[in-house]
């Protein structure tokens, strides 16, 4: 493509370093941008630079928030004695949008996989247990997908909570579940999360 | 099942061909080179998904197109169904009536396809991942409750692997995990010996009935299922071989270890056998999957013959052909470098129907009968 500008050239670039924007989209952009009143460019550019500036991972459940606690951990009416743990940001986002659900959250960042270099130390187990023992936790739902690398992570953390008084429980499998609980709808999702059950030491069986 | 029609842009050396395919016998002559076994790849991949001789999707394109497309008409069971099997420069897309296909599970055993190949003789001569190769495309394409075990089976053993060799002495360590795989691997392993334990008492049988009938009636040969599962459950085979794994630093028991023992007088086949022997037992193999498809199916898999005539004897190749054509009803598909040879074949077993095709640089010409 030829570009008039070399400033035009650049943001076409710039945002083309997004997922899913090719040379087309980001061209298509950029030009709406410059069609726009100015500001409109200013509060985007300011709201882009502040992510990394200002936002940090919460201190309690990794997931993302402006304070050193998150607005979920913070809000006293949400029960900390239930904690539902994710694989990822996107998937604790998908189960808030449930509105089903009024414990608080763990994000791991990762699951169990050695193939990919991920160790248990490389993902937030300890911090997990940590907080079974000082919140007395009674109940943790795993919502995770049901792969082989969830299933060792389920099993891994379960290991690790033994003797302990906690109630692990699983979100109902082969639901349309297939690997991202983002791509769940809401219901089928807020359903699984009402009808979990116990876990029992392996939740996938290949059906 | 049969397909009535077949569409190839950019496949291999195949620029633009179409066929209206025979729904018994089609045969593709030419030299060696033109294309005739791109051919039947075609075939094996717009049936079966993935190509039967090229692992890598970049020895399928050509032309510098960038992409390839197959199309197959296909009839079965009173209705006409499309399926196309694309590459857009980017990714491999299987369409069925135009929807698309999610994921190779869903499509594996749509449209059943059995290759006989001169490299099947490596069922013999190969190393056992040959035989358990064999096994997991007959057993894939009619069992679906198999395949999704087998796959998430070969994944636990993946990542178990990987640990142990990341983690070589410390593996001992982190013994919940170990356990977390040891548990996955017994469960979908499990199913998988149980299947394939079923299917090969199955086979047993099977394949001397077909081995009796390609003309080797006097020989002593016989097939057995040899597997670390007849003597140990996965609970003890697991933990005996735990040290074994550590310093070896991969998975040293299950199922991934199974093979399929051909044997002759109670010795290896493959050490005592004459040329004949061999290829007549590697024959029956696959008359045996084409049996056991047609039977779970109700339907017999396409057959593809990649040049069986160089290697086999006539009375053999008469066997073959007569056991496909005349007691069988599937489609077959069979390539030759000689016409005559072929006609001939078929003139002598009074076959209704049949097309041939010339096959020349890419590019098929129907012969008029
Ligand atoms: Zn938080």
């Amino acid at each position: 493509m030829k570009y008039t500008s070399k400033h035009i050239e650049d943001a076409v670039e710039a945002f083309s370093m997004l997922p899913s924007i090719g040379k087309k989209s980001a061209l298509r952009l950029v030009l709406y941008l410059l069609q726009q009143e100015p500001e409109k460019s200013d509060k985007l550019s300011a709201s882009i630079k502040q992510l990394h500036t200002m936002v940090k991972s919460c201190k309690v459940c990794n997931a993302y928030s402006d304070h050193d606690i998150c607005m979920i951990c913070a809000d006293q009416s949400r029960n900390r004695r239930q904690v539902c743990v994710v694989e990822s940001i996107r998937d604790m986002m998908a189960i808030e949008d449930t509105q089903q659900y009024n414990g608080t959250y763990h994000v791991l960042g990762g699951l169990i996989s050695p193939l990919d270099g991920i160790g248990p130390d490389d993902i937030h187990i300890d911090q997990l247990l940590e907080r079974v023992k000082e919140d007395s936790v009674e109940e943790i739902i795993m919502a995770i997908p049901p792969s082989i690398e969830g299933e060792t992570t389920i099993f891994y953390i379960n290991k690790q909570l033994k003797g302990q008084s906690v109630q692990i429980s699983v979100i109902a499998r082969g639901v349309s579940f297939s690997g991202d609980l983002e791509y769940t709808d809401e219901i089928t999702l807020g359903r699984s999360l009402v009808s979990r059950m116990p876990y029992k030491g392996q939740t996938m069986n290949g059906e | 099942m049969y397909i009535e029609k077949l569409k190839l842009s950019n496949y291999k050396n195949h620029q633009a061909t179409q066929l209206n395919l025979d729904e018994r016998v089609n045969i593709f002559v030419g030299n060696n080179g033109m294309g005739k076994t791109n051919l039947l790849d075609g075939l094996y991949m717009v049936c079966y998904g993935r190509s039967y001789f090229s692992t890598k999707e970049i020895h399928i394109k050509n032309y510098d197109a960038g992409y390839y497309r197959l199309e197959a008409k296909v009839y079965k069971q009173g209705s006409h169904e499309k399926a196309v099997v694309k590459h857009d420069g980017k990714q491999k897309l299987i369409e069925v009536d135009d929807v698309a296909i999610e994921s190779m599970v869903e499509y594996l055993g749509r449209y059943p396809v059995i290759m006989i190949s001169p490299g099947d003789i490596e069922l013999v001569y190969g190393g056992s991942e040959v035989r358990r190769r064999f096994l997991d495309q007959i057993l894939s394409q009619v069992d679906k409750t198999y395949l999704k075990h087998l796959m998430a089976y070969n994944r636990v053993l993946k990542q178990r692997n990987a640990f142990l060799k990341q983690m070589g002495d410390r593996a001992k360590q982190n013994a919940h995990l170990v356990e977390a795989w040891n548990v996955q691997m017994a469960s979908h392993g499990a199913a998988v010996f149980n299947v394939r334990h079923k299917f090969l008492e199955e086979l047993e049988l099977l394949f001397k009935s077909k081995y009796d009938l390609l003309g080797g009636q006097q020989d002593d040969v016989a097939l057995s299922y040899k597997s670390q599962l007849l003597s140990d459950d996965f609970h003890e085979g697991l933990s005996k071989h735990w040290e074994k794994d550590v310093v070896l630093r991969r998975s040293n028991f299950g199922v991934h270890r199974d093979d399929i023992l051909l044997q002759k007088d109670s010795m290896l086949l493959r050490k005592v056998g004459s040329q004949g022997q061999i290829k007549t037992a590697v024959l029956a193999l696959k008359l045996s999957q084409i049996e056991h498809i047609g039977a779970t199916f109700g339907y017999l898999p396409i057959v593809l013959l990649d040049d069986i005539f160089d290697k086999l004897d006539p009375l053999r190749i008469k066997n073959l052909i007569k056991e496909l054509v005349c007691e069988q009803q599937g489609q077959i598909f069979i390539t030759d470098a000689f016409k005559l040879r072929l006609v001939d074949l078929l003139h002598d077993i009074n076959l209704p129907s049949y097309k041939v095709w010339v096959i020349q640089d890419g590019e098929a010409e129907l012969l008029e009968a």
